[in-house]
């Protein structure tokens, strides 16, 4: 698996946090309420692993950005 | 060939000043939406008062969803015909005219919207606080009406021009078959003409007279129904150039070619036939409509998905092309070999995406059995926000940015800046999108000001009531940023800042399969317009004349008066007559 670009990034980033946003709101639908601080907060720091993790990855030049 | 705003700068120019008008009613269509939006989550319900909610809202709905979308398509429609054919107008005050025409009735109607902040009596009562769809009994100053009219003709006309156009073509080239995109242009405008014959009726015959004080009354479920015999197939108006955008710019951004020049004149073919005889969908509770009719008209409804999946199999098939021109391979990993980075393309990228959801939530809406779960509920406002404010409008910004350069002649001002805008508009639409249906199930009503009056509580089924209003109260704030950025766009596109080239020539590539391919059959417009009326014939004959029958021409006593004499008229005539032909 190679790094995405920074326009990938930005695509990925508009759905994650679409996602993030509605993942609590079915947490508390399936009676895990989890409260807004620790959420958002637990959530950015999972994000900003992420970015490290993604930016990890080897750096090769696929079709796309060729 | 050169680039279109050199080689035709007098249509370049309508297409300028078209695009004009549609981002001058969005930006009005937007604040308006950020109010509403705002007032009716909770989150800053003082600047307008509940009762400005709905000048608000109608302001709202005709801005974006009559004025915003067509002035949009007749641009992309002049130049859609220009480009194609070759030619220019046949006669360029022709087609000034009609967008002058366009322009004096939006002006009027808009006029008319906007009283409806002031005062009563200090405007002369001027307002109209009738929602988008307008209908009876909701009642509004006759300058609205008339303004309307004014609108919907210089639309016709614009169709009138662009048949002359190919008509000229056609005495020139007879054995040529009608280019893709005039032929895209040709069968919406009959599916148009078709459509509006329901609401011009209801305008210039029931609604202007009425306003004006000759009638006293009207018959509300006639309105309503020759509103919807032209409210959903206005949709597939918005819908077309939406999906002409999809058959023929995005292949081109992909690197590819359009896979089925003839599976793109099925699915236009289909929407001539199929859009108008599906209306009373809208009216499923509607008790002054027999069951049956509603049935047929939910059935015309599903054979609408059709040309919907021709659409996402033509296009992605189209895309995959275009990816592996580009060195895509595998299953799925060519899509990472799509030009991501171009705005326009991203942008009709997730507004397809969007678009396959909504019309999963469409199908839910024209069922005839569980449209009653969601009907008049905020699940409806969600669905049309994931089609036309987003398939449309995101499809009609994100296209912007491709074809700016070629109505300008100059390149846009940032491609960063226009991807972060389509992106930001994608996140608002699916949080406000989702939310609303959402809230839609739990029974949240729309058209409301304040849906929580006589302190009802609503039990979200997933997720609380007040996520929700958050969520939409998000997504409405997103969405009113990214307009922000459009329009800071479209203005520094529009002058000389940065280092920006010149815009070169832009050409669309021969689709793999081409009209050589197509039967002949698909391009008798006339055949298919026909059958297109038959079906209308079949749908709407025995429903109208029984709300006729049922509530006279103009209801209440009138209507008792047609029953009482001029229905006895007839039939004593009617009788006669067969007698003497028997």
């Amino acid at each position: 698996m190679n790094r995405p670009g920074p326009v990938g990034l930005a695509i990925l980033t508009a759905f994650a946090v679409v996602a993030v946003i509605e993942l609590r709101t079915v947490l508390g639908a399936i009676g895990i309420d989890v409260a807004i601080g620790p959420y958002y907060a637990g959530v950015t720091i999972l994000f900003g692993v992420s970015i490290l993790a993604v930016y990890a990855l080897p750096k090769n030049g696929t079709p796309a950005r060729a | 060939m050169g680039v279109f705003a050199n080689e035709y700068p007098d249509e370049a120019f309508v297409v300028r000043a078209a695009l004009g008008s549609a981002f001058v009613a969005l930006a009005l269509g937007g604040l308006m939406g950020i109010i509403q939006t705002l007032h009716r989550t909770g989150y800053y319900d003082s600047l307008i008062s509940n009762a400005d909610y709905y000048t608000v809202l109608t302001l709202h709905g005709v801005a974006m969803v009559l004025l915003f979308t067509i002035f949009f398509l007749v641009g992309f429609f002049q130049w859609a015909m220009t480009d194609s054919l070759g030619r220019e107008s046949e006669d360029i005050r022709i087609t000034k005219l009609w967008y002058g025409m366009m322009v004096l009735g939006a002006a009027m109607s808009a006029v008319a919207i906007l009283g409806g902040f002031f005062d009563s009596g200090s405007l002369g009562d001027v307002q109209a606080d009738v929602l988008f769809t307008f209908y009876a009994p909701l009642e509004a100053h006759p300058i609205f009406y008339v303004g309307l009219a004014v609108f919907l003709v210089g639309t016709w006309l614009a169709g009138v021009d662009w048949f002359r156009s190919w008509w000229a073509w056609k005495q020139d080239n007879p054995n040529e078959r009608t280019p893709l995109r005039a032929f895209m242009v040709l069968t919406t405008m009959l599916m148009w003409y078709l459509a509006t014959a329901g609401v011009a009726i209801s305008v210039i015959f029931f609604l202007i007279p009425w306003s004006l004080g000759i009638f006293d009354s009207v018959n509300a479920l006639l309105t309503r129904t020759l509103f919807w015999f032209f409210g959903h197939p206005v949709v597939y108006f918005w819908l077309m150039p939406v999906y002409m955008m999809w058959y023929v710019i995005m292949p081109k951004l992909a690197g590819g070619r359009l896979f089925s020049d003839p599976l793109a004149r099925i699915v236009f073919v289909l929407f001539l036939v199929l859009s108008v005889p599906t209306g009373i969908h809208h009216q499923y509770v509607d008790p002054g409509i027999a069951e049956g009719f509603k049935f047929l008209a939910m059935t015309n409804t599903m054979f609408l998905l059709l040309p919907s999946f021709l659409t996402a199999f033509t296009v992605v098939a189209s895309l995959e092309h275009g990816a592996r021109q580009r060195g895509g391979e595998g299953y799925f990993s060519w899509l990472t070999a799509l030009p991501w980075h171009r705005p326009a393309f991203t942008g009709m990228s997730l507004a397809g995406l969007m678009f396959a959801a909504a019309g999963f939530s469409g199908m839910i809406n024209a069922g005839m059995s569980i449209n009653y779960l969601v009907h008049n509920t905020l699940w409806v406002v969600g669905h049309f926000h994931m089609t036309v404010g987003t398939a449309v409008a995101l499809s009609f910004m994100a296209a912007t940015y491709w074809f700016l350069p070629i109505i300008t002649g100059r390149e846009i001002f940032s491609r960063r800046l226009g991807l972060a805008q389509v992106l930001l508009w994608f996140m608002g639409m699916v949080l406000m999108g989702n939310a609303m249906h959402r809230a839609g199930l739990a029974g949240v009503p729309r058209r409301t000001a304040d849906p929580t009056y006589d302190q009802v509580v609503f039990d979200g089924a997933y997720g609380a009531i007040g996520e929700l209003r958050f969520q939409i109260a998000l997504g409405g704030v997103l969405l009113s940023l990214s307009l922000l950025l459009f329009f800071t766009h479209i203005v520094l596109s529009s002058f000389d800042i940065g280092d920006r080239a010149a815009a070169t020539p832009d050409t669309i590539p021969a689709p793999l399969s081409g009209p050589e391919h197509a039967p002949a059959v698909l391009d008798n417009l006339r055949l298919w317009t026909t059958v297109a009326i038959v079906l209308i014939l079949l749908t709407y004959i025995l429903p109208l004349a029984s709300i006729v029958t049922n509530g006279g021409w103009l209801g209440g006593s009138y209507g008792a008066l047609v029953a009482e004499y001029v229905l006895p008229a007839v039939s004593s005539t009617l009788d006669v007559f067969v007698g003497v032909i028997g």
